[in-house]
């Protein structure tokens, strides 16, 4: 019994999941990638990638790579000199999220949670959100923490101080175990906006963007042409199949 | 032509009832992504109204939009929907106008709500979907990942990503996936829980993606529609308008009661920040209900403009020039930034305090001294009776610069100056309507003090050679004296005048004790005049007033010295270091020099000046001390030093001093800083400039522990397992700095800490070292703490508990062995000692050796069964030991041990019931114990225990939260109390971006006070309630 509840909290904790979780949805710079069942960093990302339970992504000082949690679509970005392990655990068609954060400046657009709170664990703080948007810049003193919607529960590592990060509110998080709560200043809203303007996303202006024309697809001309497709299927002598697709235009 | 026709009968039908109405035809289908105007006829029959809306809401909503209708030609009121909310599917509508006599007229004219008006969305071009119109479309509970709806992409950054994780009985296979009507199924990776399509290049502009699927039973969901743009390159998601702004206003108001305080204030505020393609700008104000004239600023303006390069900001700000000048204080001035990749320039001007000048009616002008002078042969004995200001704040000018180059990532290097100083001319002399005391006139007519033995408050002595009911007058010498003795009380009188805005000829005031010899206590008392003048009376009181009429009194008004706060000035320079190698190791350091003086009414003074102002000697050297034994009338000539027939003495130096050559002209410099006596340091870098002088060698070490230097040096590893951050910081104890004033001065702190990370930053373990010494000269207030810490926190999967762990020991040591007793300095013994308990000491023993062990301890987990349950507990104790307890207990038997224990215990369960309703149950028993329990009245023990329980309630309509909670603690031991507790919140979505939140708790507590623990009859008890409720709304746009 001892024995079986030994493998059980081993494979829990080094456990690798095979579903994915998030898909990265956009990436700059240099940004590294490492499966959790590798040992190798790989540097050209794909918007599309799928990610993993335990991934590891780290970003350099001039990367920025953002994913989507596949469940309820919880956005995080990664902004440069960063390093994030993503987890998380499908439960009843949720995702139950957690995400390691070593180093570097991060914003969660988290979703409402359905499962368990959207934990996020720095070297310093816990945080516990349920459903909320926030900016944590972890250094080597500790935490900042932005709050800019809903709640964030905040628990310092070292002096288990609970604070709560409100919308318009910082929230400073030492590895001392210091704690300190302020309202954000406008040099703040600029150092947010610095970090935003990393991720160079716009919600689109209607006034300032040509409108497709319904009798146009609005792809390119070497693209508007049907697309056809031939498929391959091939097998290897140990019996594992694989298809080759060809795609072309007419 | 019919709509016309149609229009003059409704309105001759209204008119006819002499009542409002509205007339609107409905719309019907309209193609997607077009404006929708929503035009109404309305006969509001010359009556006025208070609002007119157009409430709608596009597909799937549950809530309506609401905007107002707009007033057109002839009647006709319009509202435009946006192309934006014009995508698929159909809109519903309906339209209210609310009278001012309170009649509401909407269309439908019945239940708008529940059967709203619909415009089909029709989309002509897009064929072989199903339409929304079908009834039998199952809904898709999907999550688009990229792009998200009306989001700009780059061209080459598009990736479009659909999650159908939610769906059950989703048939994959019957996945179709249109861009703007062409089928790309084939090129899509379809997924068990989500698909990704890389599509082709697709031109500048919006594009719309549509997506069927089915359910393995081959029932259709409803088909997911959303748009996106594209753009060609990054250049063009940075584009702005000419134009473009947002902003906030909200006010806050807090009022509460804390015992017998009660306090409300008022907090409006305003942001607004504009963007244009050239420059930015913001404007924020800030409006306190509790801003007056007798305090610094609680209102704050800061208006700011600039671009990503150059900044400009007037107002209040918060500038930060460098770590130990100027860091985070408020600043009301004027500041201009350029900010470069390699290089940085900060200057700011302003103010640090505005001035004050202080309430008239509260001591603004006082009488500082009274006393005789003679001025000449006909006035040999004039009073003269000075007068001063007080209670004043200069206005405290500061000014500031930092020059950096280098790279603010790479490797930057700065340099810093700030400069403060008092304004002494932004006070006035004369406060017209200040009120006067005149104390330190009157006090020569108040009356002899007396021992009151009956507590009548005056003094009663009957001549009949028996003291047993009189009073007894106290004598300056300790003696006692009454009117069986022969004396009578000295009690003169002052006679009132008209001037006078207070006259209290009876105010009696305790002065002390008197201990008989059977040891009981009597209050010793006198009559204490207490006279009020207008500043504006004060001569006319001097020269009418029969009594003071006698005393010749002259008025002296001082023009400076005077009793408030001396005019200060203040000047740091200081340097600024960040060295970055590839985020593997990172630098930071910098180092500043201060200049301070406390008083700028003393005239900057020459170098001669210091010749003797440390030493007797006018030997042309600062500080130089000899051996000699000089005779009373030697002298100095030309800086050597003679006898008095002329001879000249041999000296024999003892301490060195330094050369008054290698001290700068205080003169030349006097427009940067103000340097006389009153400086601190008086001689900058003294020990280094005696080295120098010594021809002895200069260190760093030397520069470094000069008492005006301030700098730190910190260093951080981040290796591949592990981060290491190790450093020192010190602050000398002569560092000043007026745009800084809270840095903890005269201390040291290094520092050492090593964070392993294990299994995927699934384990942390951080270990830390630190030494802080506080009071860098070795004396009876220098202290020193050592702290260890080691901390394990383990966070090892979604499912397992968390736990984190840790202990610490930390070491305090301070004061000496013998050390002189001097209460009013000596921070070490405690306030209510009272100065009697030394008297009997030669010397007080003030050391000071504690250990303390702190240990703390968390665990958490999720559980989920029907409900999700988050629950925790922890634990956290703290024993603080007194290492020298055996050995001063012996030495002194009402010494007071520092030891202290502390624990704490406490649960929380939050459990989620569903996406609205979630609880809290919260508990918590606490212990802490000081001193020694033989100490008896200092010995204090306190045992509490709290349980909380609480709801919340959520939705994402109007009612965006609720909370309530209730509690009940209760305390025993050193004070015994119980207490229960309301929380009640709510948050409230009032309308788009309009958001209002009240927050009220109150508290009742009972504190009951045993003061014979055997008699029930002893016990008090005092109630009080207590409340805080705070009001919020804010609105966004």
């Amino acid at each position: 019994m001892k024995k079986y509840i030994l493998y059980m909290v081993i494979f829990n904790i080094f456990i690798l999941a095979s579903d994915e979780l998030a898909i990265v949805t956009k990436s700059k710079g240099l940004v590294q990638y490492k499966k959790n069942d590798s040992e190798v960093f790989v540097d050209k990302i794909k918007n599309g990638l799928e990610l993993y339970n335990d991934d590891l992504l780290k970003t350099g000082d001039n990367g920025f790579i953002m994913f989507a949690y596949l469940d309820d679509g919880s956005l995080i970005k990664v902004h440069k000199d960063s390093e994030i392990y993503v987890t998380g655990k499908i439960d009843n068609r949720n995702i139950n999220k957690r995400l390691n954060v070593n180093g570097g400046v991060f914003r969660f657009d988290v979703k409402e949670q359905k499962g368990d709170e959207f934990t996020v664990v720095t070297p310093s703080s816990v945080a516990s959100v349920k459903g909320t948007d926030f900016i944590i810049d972890v250094s080597g003193e500790g935490d900042l923490f932005y709050g800019l919607d809903g709640l964030v529960e905040i628990v310092n590592k070292a002096s288990n101080q609970v604070i709560r990060l409100s919308k318009n509110n910082k929230v400073e998080s030492f590895q001392s175990g210091a704690m300190s709560q302020a309202e954000i200043t406008q040099d703040d809203l600029l150092i947010i906006e610095e970090i935003e303007s990393q991720s160079e996303i716009n919600n689109i202006d209607d006034n300032n963007v040509p409108d497709f024309d319904n009798n146009d697809s609005g792809m390119q001309d070497d693209s508007q042409q049907n697309i056809n497709e031939i498929r391959i299927l091939v097998t290897n002598p140990s019996g594992e199949e694989k298809e080759i697709i060809i795609r072309y235009s007419e | 032509m019919n709509n016309k026709i149609r229009l003059s009968v409704y309105i001759f039908f209204f008119n006819f009832l002499f009542s409002q109405s509205i007339y609107h035809d409905s719309i019907g289908n309209v193609q997607p992504s077009t404006p929708i105007e929503v035009q109404v006829f309305t006969d509001l029959n010359n009556q006025p109204y208070i609002s007119y809306n157009l409430f709608y809401r596009i597909n799937g909503q549950v809530s309506f939009f609401q905007q107002p209708m707009l007033e057109g030609d002839n009647g006709y009121y319009f509202s435009v929907i946006q192309p934006n909310h014009n995508i698929v599917g159909q809109i519903d509508y309906y339209i209210r106008l609310e009278m001012l006599n309170g009649e509401i007229i909407t269309f439908p004219k019945t239940s708008p709500v529940e059967y709203p008006l619909q415009i089909n969305i029709i989309d002509e071009n897009i064929t072989n979907i199903n339409s929304i119109g079908d009834l039998n479309l199952l809904q898709a509970d999907v999550s688009i990942i990229s792009p998200l709806p009306f989001e700009t992409v780059p061209s080459e950054d598009l990736i479009i990503s659909l999650s159908y994780f939610k769906l059950d009985e989703l048939d994959v296979n019957s996945i179709q996936i249109f861009i703007d009507n062409i089928n790309l199924t084939n090129r899509a990776i379809i997924k068990r829980n989500h698909l990704i399509l890389e599509p082709p290049k697709l031109k500048d502009g919006k594009h719309k993606i549509i997506l069927n699927m089915k359910n393995l039973s081959g029932v259709s969901f409803e088909p997911i529609q959303w748009i996106f743009n594209v753009v060609s390159d990054d250049k063009s998601l940075t584009k702005v308008n000419n134009f473009e702004y947002n902003g906030k206003i909200w006010n806050d108001y807090i009022s509460n009661k804390v015992d017998s305080l009660e306090s409300a204030y008022n907090v409006f505020n305003f942001n607004f920040n504009g963007k244009t393609e050239w420059l930015d700008f913001s404007i924020k104000y800030k409006k306190n209900s509790l801003e007056n004239i007798y305090e610094q600023p609680k209102d704050r303006y800061t208006f700011k403009l600039g671009s990503n390069n150059v900044k400009f900001k007037f107002g209040d700000f918060y500038p930060n020039l460098g770590d130990y000048s100027l860091n985070g204080t408020r600043v009301r001035g004027a500041g201009f930034n350029v900010n470069t990749e390699y290089f940085q320039f900060n200057v700011i001007q302003g103010e640090l305090n505005r001035s004050i000048e202080g309430d008239p009616l509260d001591d603004a002008i006082v009488i500082s001294d009274l006393s005789n002078q003679y001025i000449d042969e006909f006035n040999p004995n004039q009073s003269i009776l000075t007068l001063s200001r007080d209670n004043y704040t200069f206005k405290r000018d500061i000014t500031g610069l930092r020059v950096a180059l280098g790279s603010k990532q790479k490797a930057n290097f700065g340099l810093n100056i700030v400069k403060a100083k008092d304004d002494i001319n932004s006070i006035n002399k004369f406060v017209p309507g200040a009120v006067i005391n005149l104390k330190k006139l009157t006090e020569q007519f108040n009356s002899d003090q007396f021992i009151d033995f009956d507590n009548d408050n005056q003094y009663t002595c009957s001549v009949d050679g028996d003291d047993t009911n009189d009073d007894m007058i106290y004598n300056i010498d300790g003696t006692l004296s009454n009117c069986n003795d022969g004396i009578d009380i000295y009690n003169p009188i002052i006679f009132n005048s008209s001037e006078f805005i207070n006259y209290d000829d009876d105010n009696i005031v305790e002065i002390g004790t008197y201990i008989d010899d059977n040891d009981n206590e009597y209050l010793i008392k006198q009559r204490v005049w207490d006279i009020d003048v207008l500043f504006d009376d004060l001569e006319t009181v001097l020269n009418n007033n029969v009594t003071f009429d006698t005393l010749d009194i002259q008025i002296d008004h001082l023009s400076e010295q005077w009793e408030g706060d001396k005019p200060e000035d203040n000047f740091v320079i200081g340097t600024d270091m960040n060295l970055n190698f590839n985020n593997v190791v990172k630098i930071k350091s910098g180092m500043s020099m201060s200049l301070s003086n406390s008083n700028t009414w003393n005239p900057v003074k020459t170098v001669e000046d210091f010749d003797t102002y440390a030493d007797e000697y006018e030997d042309c050297y600062y500080g130089r001390t000899y051996l000699n034994n000089f005779s009373e009338d030697y002298y100095w000539d030309e800086c050597l030093a003679y006898e008095a027939d002329g001879t000249p003495i041999t000296l024999n130096i003892d301490e060195s001093g330094i050369e008054l050559s290698a001290i700068p002209d205080p003169e030349s410099f006097s427009s940067i800083f103000h340097y006389n006596f009153d400086s601190t340091p008086l001689i900058p870098f003294y020990s280094l400039l005696q080295k120098s002088q010594n021809d002895e060698s200069i260190e760093l070490s030397d520069l470094l522990n000069s008492p005006e230097v301030a700098y730190n040096f910190d260093v951080v590893l981040s290796l591949k397992k592990q981060k290491i951050q190790f450093g020192i910081k010190k602050i000398g104890g002569s560092y000043n700095s007026l745009g800084n004033p809270y840095l903890q001065k005269d201390s040291r702190e290094r520092y050492f800490s090593d964070t392993f990370r294990f299994f995927k930053n699934k384990l942390y373990i951080n270990l830390k070292w630190k030494d802080i010494k506080n009071g860098l000269i070795d004396g009876v207030s220098s202290s020193r703490t050592e702290k260890y810490d080691v901390n394990f926190s383990i966070y090892p999967g979604i499912d397992l508990p968390s736990v984190t762990l840790g202990y610490g020991i930390y070491n305090k040591t301070s004061g000496t062995e013998s050390s002189i007793v001097d209460t009013t300095w000596d921070s070490s013994i405690p306030d209510d000692i009272p100065d009697s308990t030394f008297d009997n000491l030669s010397s007080f023993d003030s050391r000071l050796e504690t250990e303390t062990k702190n240990i703390n301890f968390t665990f958490s987990q999720n559980i989920n069964s029907n409900f999700n349950h988050a629950l925790s507990l922890s634990y956290f104790s703290s024993d603080k030991i007194d290492l020298l307890f055996d050995e001063l207990i012996l030495t002194n038997s009402e010494y007071i041990s520092p030891r202290s224990m502390s624990e704490s215990v406490s649960f929380n369960l939050k459990t989620r019931y569903d996406k609205s309703w979630s609880s809290t149950v919260y508990m918590t028993n606490n212990y802490f114990d000081f001193a020694q329990e033989s100490s008896v009245d200092y010995f204090q023990k306190q045992l509490s225990s709290m349980l909380s329980l609480g709801f919340t309630y959520t939705d994402n309509n109007f009612l965006d939260k609720l909370n309530a909670s209730i509690d009940y603690s209760i305390g025993k031991g050193s004070t015994k109390y119980s207490q229960v507790g309301i929380k009640l919140l709510t948050k409230l979505d009032l309308y788009k971006n309009l958001d209002m939140t009240l927050d009220f708790s109150k508290r009742f507590k009972t504190i009951t006070t045993v003061i014979d623990s055997d008699s029930e009859s002893s016990k008090t008890e005092d109630r009080y309630s207590n409340f805080i409720f705070k009001a919020n709304i804010a609105y966004k746009f």
